[in-house]
């Protein structure tokens, strides 16, 4: 028996291991052997193209970055983006997926199809259009602000604190049918009859969301937390294409910020060592999700 | 055993990802190795491949190439991509020596890195050879101030070719309406530029945080005997000719047309072009758009002028060049190419299709050609005073501090000292 | 009967909202590819005009399009393809199969998901030069795929968790392989979770364009890289940009409404009740 056992506990493993290797080789090969070399090359001072001739400066440019105003600037900047574009996702995304069972279900296939097109769009197009909605003379925004008479009042892209409002908005718009294919994907694993019975038993709507929806949602979200939140943190594409950053730098994030430190005034170290800070930001903040989902024992 | 059946094309497409990897190499090595009677004597056909920013000067340029292949039997592929992604495509490619490139379109102020990384060829040897230069070169009508922009330790790194400078335009109409001159000087703009502006309107600028607005106010700060460094070369931003542009940079700000905060230079052009700004700033690359009367409203009707000065005339000169890459595998072969690009005939064609500004003198003075741009007389008149943005090792940080601030200055309501007083201390260390 | 109207009343409004909140904005792309540059750049929008398919057939003769079509049709099936079968084994092993070390290697999976694409961009490029593989497919495959697994497995990984213990223990009972409950039981039960993983692979493919375009040469560019060619260079072309956009955005719908099916697609103990 016990040998039996123990044969087949090998079996396993080396299955398991033999399923695992495609994507764990993938991601070594594309994302952790760049990690090993971003750390190592942000310990040096060196411009793009030169890397074996940079000057050794240890944990310099990791110091440097808490010494940076526009840096910590830009963390701060960073964070309060993925904050309101997050909530504002989960929020519309899980929202509407709910809402979408409570109709008829070819009305919601229709709906869900619509809803699901932001996503399919090429973000250089996405970044395109919102610019020109948001354009004070030919833009479609000014012009519904013109109709409802606030259009002096609303800033737009012009004026730092106003352009990081414009800027989350687009890049919910962009983002929150993600959200919802995954909550649409969690509800779906969710057994009708669960909710007949609750129905049955006279729960209301806020019950049945509370005990029945949300705890089995629960896992999902979390996956959709941490991969959204990664996401929007290292957001890059649509506030490039809207606003490059400023004004002001009143839009500038962590990636664009070290997109231009390397390739435009060529401090690849320290950019190095902004991407490593990020990762490191991200850690802290997602990290407890994480050993939250345990494995099933 | 039929749910298996869904994932075979896993493992197939596994096998012809492997396969597939194969398929872009081979369509290329196949392109070089065409089929060519008029092929050269080495026997492969040579095949060059260069890189640019796309767009329609991109697409006029790659409808001659063809003449360039029947005359000399090399063959041309042009790899035109996205502005915003050249510059780290052709980095990567000449850091990593790939030999994707013969020949590359820089800027003025990328080619000091370039050189100093060792990414480009000297073209020197090449100049005195008729058989890659062409009969009818002549070195000399080019430029000369382009030239020298060009060249680094008395070697010359590119054949400069397309030519930008930031070039006032205004609505004749409306301005004849007002009561209003060409604008010249700093008083003449802002005077103009309120009273539109009470009208409804006011100045397009492109006040976007980005270098347009740096290259349009170093431009006026020079005309103000401003400028980034004292005569002794020595970083110097905050003197009262350089606050004074600054103050002057937001007074304009205020009369500007709403949006212009957020707009770079072809956010300008589109304004005008299509009516809705009466005056503003613009680059020259952009100009030949106003001119065109299937895609303008207001073609014929804009008057062009430098940009206004304080003290004496000044504009800010930015120039693109062909250059040949140090990883080339076609170095001769390629010059040839920069060489017939740049030349009489070619440039004045250019000139013909699209109103692009070029560095030959002869070509600039040609009056088929001034007759067709009503812009060229304004766009001479800006280069006889310019100069480029300053080409050393730091100025790319000395323009991202430039940027941020004038940001500032122009939409978080910045005070032009202090603003000027925090970059000198953020770039002090770097411009000993 | 007054708290029934009222709800469907709000139910229509907010879902007519957020249906004109997509749309709009997807408009504004599909007419400006109709319109000439006058007309997109009119104020107020017009919105009656003259269309005109010229934007399109300079869009599709100017550029390599139809290559570019194919090498995005590539590019994306496969790197989803593997992202997807990678990601399922993946995810089925770390949770069935459970090997030493299950948790630690799904957190470093993840730990992938962490790192900025400037950052992979540089050795990533490194690498396909050094192989000999830059310009051919592999680059961007490999960068989707790599992006892209970390999603797929740990989405994945929550909804086999969900499948009842039972079901694989009787199974094992009955004498099956572990790859047979994978396929026989596992697959068809995280079939949402699959679709999801999918869609969402192949989009992100699809639309992606930094490592599409420097990984990559003239032969082996993408649509995103063909639509990028006409936006932001010295100034955009609104008119053959949104033609290229709106060609790149159907073949994603289409596949939006077409997987629709597997997404909602009923699970052990009955359908959702629609």
């Amino acid at each position: 028996m016990l040998s039996n056992a123990s044969k087949s506990r090998h079996d396993g493993d080396l299955l398991a291991v033999v399923l695992i290797a495609p994507a764990a080789a993938v991601v070594i090969a594309a994302m952790l052997l760049p990690l090993v070399y971003a750390f190592t090359m942000s310990l040096f001072d060196f411009r793009p193209g030169f890397e074996t001739q940079g000057k050794f400066l240890f944990l310099q440019n990791y110091l440097r970055f808490f010494q940076d105003k526009i840096a910590l600037q830009s963390l701060l900047l960073t964070l309060v983006f993925t904050f309101s574009a997050l909530l504002l996702e989960l929020l519309l995304g899980v929202g509407f997926s709910i809402l979408l069972l409570t109709v008829p279900v070819w009305v919601a296939k229709v709906l869900r199809g619509v809803y699901c097109i932001p996503l399919l769009i090429s973000p250089i197009i996405v970044g395109l259009i919102w610019r020109y909605m948001y354009d004070p003379t030919f833009g479609i925004v000014y012009f519904i602000a013109k109709q409802v008479g606030c259009d002096q009042f609303f800033g737009g892209l012009q004026q730092p604190g106003w352009s990081m409002l414009c800027v989350v908005l687009a890049d919910v718009w962009e983002t929150t049918p993600f959200v919802m294919l995954c909550a649409t994907a969690g509800l779906a694993a969710i057994p009708g009859d669960l909710y007949e019975a609750a129905r049955i038993d006279g729960a209301g709507w806020w019950n049945r969301f509370l005990r029945i929806t949300f705890p089995s949602l629960r896992k999902v979200l979390v996956v959709v937390l941490i991969i959204r939140g990664t996401d929007a943190f290292r957001v890059f594409d649509i506030i490039y294409a809207l606003t490059n950053g400023g004004p002001a730098n009143s839009t500038l994030s962590l990636s664009i910020y070290a997109f231009k430190k390397g390739f435009e005034q060529y401090e690849m170290g320290y950019a190095m060592a902004i991407s490593i800070i990020m990762m490191v930001v991200l850690s802290l903040l997602f990290g407890p999700f994480l050993r939250r989902s345990r494995i099933r024992a | 055993m039929k749910h298996v059946i869904p994932w075979l094309p896993l493992l197939s497409t596994a096998v012809i990802s492997l396969l597939g990897c194969n398929e872009g190499l081979a369509q290329s090595q196949s392109d070089a190795k065409g089929v060519d009677e008029a092929g050269d004597k080495e026997g492969e056909k040579v095949q060059l491949v260069i890189s640019r920013w796309a767009g329609s000067h991109a697409d006029d340029q790659a409808a001659i190439l063809g003449e360039f292949e029947k005359a000399t039997g090399i063959h041309v592929r042009m790899d035109a991509i996205d502005y915003g992604q050249l510059r780290q495509k052709q980095m990567l490619n000449m850091g990593g020596k790939t030999g994707a490139y013969d020949l590359v379109f820089a800027q003025e102020v990328w080619i000091p890195e370039y050189v100093s990384s060792g990414y480009l060829h000297a073209l020197n040897d090449y100049l005195s050879n008729p058989a890659l230069t062409g009969k009818d070169f002549d070195f000399a009508d080019f430029e000369q101030s382009l030239i020298q922009t060009d060249t680094i330790d008395s070697k010359l790194y590119g054949l400069p070719t397309f030519v930008q400078t930031p070039l006032v335009v205004f609505n004749k109409d409306v301005f004849g309406r007002l009561g209003a001159q060409t604008p010249k000087t700093w008083d003449d703009t802002l005077s103009i530029a309120s009273k539109l502006h009470q009208n409804g309107t006011g100045i397009a600028l492109p006040a976007k945080e980005g270098l347009a607005a740096v290259d349009v106010w170093i431009a006026l700060a020079r005309s103000n005997n401003g400028g980034y460094f004292d005569s002794a070369g020595k970083l110097n931003l905050v003197t009262p000719e350089n606050i004074a542009t600054c103050q002057f940079w937001k007074d304009l700000v205020a009369v500007s047309m709403r949006g212009s905060t957020n707009w770079h230079f072809d956010d300008v052009n589109k304004a005008v072009q299509f009516g809705q700004a009466p005056y503003g700033i613009t680059i020259s690359g952009l100009a030949g758009q106003l001119e065109d009367p299937k895609e303008s409203k207001v073609a014929g009707k804009i008057g062009y002028a430098p940009l206004p000065f304080k003290q004496r005339p000044f504009g800010t000169l930015s120039v693109w060049s062909w250059c040949v890459t140090a990883d080339s595998k076609h170095p001769k072969e390629a010059f040839r190419l920069a060489a017939w690009l740049t030349s009489k005939q070619v440039e004045k064609a250019m000139g013909l299709k699209n109103g692009q500004v070029c560095a030959r003198k002869s070509v600039l003075a040609d009056p088929d050609l001034v007759n067709k741009a009503p812009y060229l007389p304004a766009i001479t008149e800006s280069l006889e005073n310019a100069d480029t943005e300053p080409r050393d090792k730091n100025s790319p940080k000395l323009m991202d501090a430039m940027q941020a601030a004038l940001s500032r200055i122009a939409a978080g309501g910045g005070d032009p000292k202090s603003e000027l007083e925090s970059v000198q201390q953020q770039l002090s260390n770097d411009f000993k | 009967m007054g708290t029934k109207l009222l709800s469907a009343g709000l139910k229509t409004f907010f879902l007519g909202g957020f249906f004109l909140w997509t749309v709009v904005p997807v408009a504004l792309v599909i007419s400006n590819s109709f319109k000439t540059q006058l007309d997109i750049f009119s104020v107020p929008p017009t919105v009656f005009f003259v269309p005109t398919l010229e934007n399109y057939i300079r869009a599709l003769t100017s550029g390599d399009f139809g290559r570019y079509f194919l090498n995005s049709l590539f590019v994306s099936a496969t790197s989803s393809l593997l992202s997807v079968g990678f990601g399922a084994f993946a995810a089925y092993s770390i949770v069935s199969l459970r090997p030493k070390f299950a948790m630690t290697i799904a957190n470093v999976l993840l730990l992938g998901k962490l790192v900025p694409a400037i950052t992979m961009l540089l050795p990533l490029f490194a690498i396909m030069n050094l192989t000999g593989l830059l310009g051919t497919y592999v680059g961007p495959i490999l960068a989707h795929t790599a992006i892209n697994l970390p999603f797929v497995i740990w989405l994945v990984m929550g909804f086999i968790q969900d499948i009842p213990d039972d079901l694989e223990s009787a199974a094992k009972i009955d004498g099956c392989t572990r790859m047979q409950i994978f396929w026989m039981i596992v697959s068809p039960l995280i079939m949402p979770g699959l679709a999801a993983s999918a869609i969402l692979s192949m989009q992100y493919s699809w639309n992606e364009l930094l490592f599409s375009l420097q990984l990559t040469n003239l032969d082996t560019y993408t649509l995103p890289v063909g639509i990028s060619k006409f936006v932001g260079s010295i100034s955009v072309d609104w008119g053959k940009s949104s033609a290229a956009a709106t060609m790149t955005m159907v073949p994603m719908i289409l596949l939006g409404f077409f997987v629709q099916k597997y997404l909602a697609r009923g699970t052990v103990g009955g359908a959702v009740k629609g």
